[in-house]
């Protein structure tokens, strides 16, 4: 028996139940079939069992859109976490336009996808786009930002140096979590503040920075796609061909719907794995996770 | 006279609203001051000023003679025990314990050998290895005491230690934090909300409301001679009676018909307060119930006729509200003593403890000389 209570539950949580049912649960399950097969969206589609994994383990592209995948988690990742936590601890105290400061942090976050690849499209064109003009005017070869390989790569880090909006929420909610009186007791010992953060600050904001940098991966590995597709088309020589836009690339464009849906199989797993790992690691580590 | 600690004319105001008003206090170089007060009061802002950790608007925090207003908490030599402890949760018992040490780069065998020392006199030497949360709410208050002894400060300062603590664990620390005091003869400034503990343990109590010190002495004296009626009403248990005065006579008060005499030099103080409402207070155990054993002296002539209400036994004595011409009022007896509710009884007030306050200003008529 269901109580007027439970049900209301019922019908308020229905909406996002049947939106996840509808737009997460069922993809994955097509796309994991899909994964097995041969599908090009006309044609009728056949069990193909694991040809499609097995093209894809002699795929070089996928090899290389795996790396530079890999190369803007493991360097972005860090970068995003270092500077949110600054960020974060540096307007968490209550001083002068610390409010105004907190806010503007935020809003690069808010901008759609696409009008954000596309205003940095702007930004980094090599011949007036302002960041070009400013490298240049500094004897740096800012013409050559989008051109070379490792200038688009940190191009496209760059940009998401400034999307670190929820990150940094969350790390100054947390900040601020922490006991006012663990600070007065340093301020009491005369803790130095490099001390005090290496001490105090640091690991009891590490549970939350694991979980952070945990989901951090996972996005890095999805939001590189939409500045991949419009600012670098994925080049130069493929350098920023990630792997969401390879599949995109395989599944829209070459219409090879099987081959992309074992890739995102792949991806996933891959997600899940760097998860875990570094969760993992964390874990062993005494104490930090079960304060 | 040196002085521990002296506070002079300290004030603090956050935007518009007084968080301290004025305070000025002495304490003894080796003297445990209570700070008492409701929430709200201002007593953690005015342990903060004394630590350093809040600056005062105005006045001058002075340390063992030395002014200290414009000093560092770090090097005003002072240590603070904290009402949650805060104690780091991913340290051990041993590095929060040595948490001050390491900060400032003492030679490890020596913190080692510092600490042992505390944790052994503490009994918290089978926990170092344990983290905080490992170990027991008693235990950890007994790490934050811990960490304030190897601070070796003059000044211990307290905010409301024991609060979080279970009451049997509360009247154990009590003693313990008492014995510390002893033996270090140290000055202490211990705040807190429960008037139990600042009786039982400050050798003065300093009663503060809305930021103000309403009074300083010995528990004795503030509890026998309140200088104001939120004193008079804030300390003690049943809270003082109260009742307004109807009429004043040259050497009685007069209530409800009802005659008490009035001292002497209470009879003086009236003379002065003239026109004004007077206030009668007198505590549960000052009222005298015409056949109890705890009656005191002889019933004077006019006895006041009150019914009887609630009855509340506490084990060794009893609880009566009773009521007088539709004023209430709490009095006591011994447990044995046949009331009922509804009821009626007769009774008198002890003339020689009370107090008389005006109500407009709250404060005392006559308790100068105390």
């Amino acid at each position: 028996m269901i109580s007027r209570e439970q049900m209301a539950g019922v019908w308020l949580a229905t909406p996002l139940l049947v939106a996840t049912t509808l737009l997460v649960l069922i993809p994955a399950v097509v796309t994991f079939v899909f994964a097995f097969m041969d599908f090009d969206g006309l044609s009728t589609m056949r069990w193909n069992n694991f040809a499609n994994f097995s093209k894809l383990w002699n795929d070089p592209l996928f090899w290389t859109s795996l790396k530079n995948s890999f190369y803007i988690a493991a360097i972005g990742v860090p970068l995003r976490m270092t500077l949110a936590l600054f960020i974060a601890l540096l307007l968490s105290p209550e001083r002068p336009g610390a409010a105004t400061a907190r806010t503007s942090v935020f809003l690069p976050t808010v901008v759609p996808d696409i009008s954000y690849a596309l205003l940095w499209l702007w930004m980094l064109n090599p011949l007036y786009g302002p960041v070009g003009l400013l490298l240049s005017s500094l004897g740096l070869p800012g013409d050559q930002l989008l051109l070379t390989p490792w200038g688009a790569r940190f191009s496209l880090i760059f940009m998401s140096l400034f999307q670190i909006g929820e990150i940094y929420i969350v790390l100054l909610a947390a900040r601020r979590e922490l006991p006012h009186e663990l600070y007065e007791l340093c301020q009491m010992e005369g803790t130095s503040a490099l001390w005090t953060f290496r001490k105090v600050t640091l690991p009891l904001l590490l549970p939350t920075l694991v979980f952070l940098s945990a989901r951090d991966v996972a996005w890095s590995l999805q939001s590189s796609f939409v500045p991949s597709l419009v600012v670098t088309k994925g080049g130069p020589n493929f350098a920023t061909l990630f792997l969401p836009l390879y599949i995109y690339q395989n599944g829209f464009e070459y219409l090879r719907l099987g081959y992309a849906s074992a890739m995102t199989t792949v991806m996933f797993v891959l997600t899940g794995l760097m998860i875990y790992i570094q969760t993992r690691v964390l874990r062993g580590k005494k104490g930090f996770l079960d304060l | 006279m040196s002085f521990g600690l002296e506070l002079k004319n300290i004030s603090k105001n956050y935007d518009s609203s007084a968080v301290l008003q004025d305070i000025s206090l002495q304490v003894n170089a080796g003297e445990l001051l209570v700070l008492l007060g409701p929430s709200g009061s201002g007593k953690s802002t005015l342990l903060r000023v004394i630590a350093g950790l809040i600056p005062a608007d105005t006045g001058e925090v002075i340390i063992n003679g030395k002014n200290v207003s414009e000093v560092p908490p770090a090097k005003r030599n002072v240590a603070m025990v904290f009402q949650s402890y805060a104690l780091f949760p991913h340290l051990t018992i041993f590095d929060n314990l040595a948490f001050g040490l390491q900060s400032r780069k003492v030679e490890k065998t020596l913190i080692a050998e510092k600490v042992q020392r505390v944790a052994e006199a503490l009994r918290l030497d089978r926990f170092l290895q344990r983290y905080p949360r490992e170990v027991s709410g008693g235990e950890r208050q007994r790490v934050a005491l811990g960490r304030a002894l190897l601070r070796e400060p003059s000044v211990f300062l307290m905010d409301e230690p024991l609060s979080n603590l279970d009451a049997q664990l509360r009247s154990q620390m009590r003693v313990e934090i008492l014995r510390l005091h002893e033996q270090l003869e140290s000055t202490m400034v211990y705040v807190t909300h429960d008037q139990l503990e600042a009786l039982s343990m400050g050798d003065r109590v300093g009663v503060l409301r809305d930021g103000r010190l309403e009074q300083i002495g010995t528990a004795g004296e503030i509890y026998r001679h309140p200088r104001t009626l939120f004193v008079a009403q804030f300390i003690g248990n049943p809270m003082m009676n109260t009742v307004p005065v109807d009429e004043v006579s040259e050497s009685h008060i007069i209530w409800r018909g009802h005659e008490t005499p009035i001292s002497p030099h209470q009879q003086a103080a009236l003379k002065t307060a003239t026109g004004k409402q007077l206030l009668l207070g007198i505590r549960a155990e000052h009222i005298s119930i015409e056949g109890s054993r705890w009656a005191v002296g002889t019933p004077p002539k006019s006895l006041l006729s009150a019914v009887v209400g609630r009855v509340e036994l506490a084990g060794d004595q009893q609880f009566l509200t009773l009521d007088v011409d539709g004023v209430t009022v709490t009095a006591r007896c011994e447990p044995d003593m046949a009331v009922a509710s509804g009821g009626t009884v007769r009774i008198w007030f002890d003339a020689n403890n009370l107090h008389i306050f005006d109500e407009e200003s709250g404060l005392s008529l006559a308790e100068d000389d105390a």
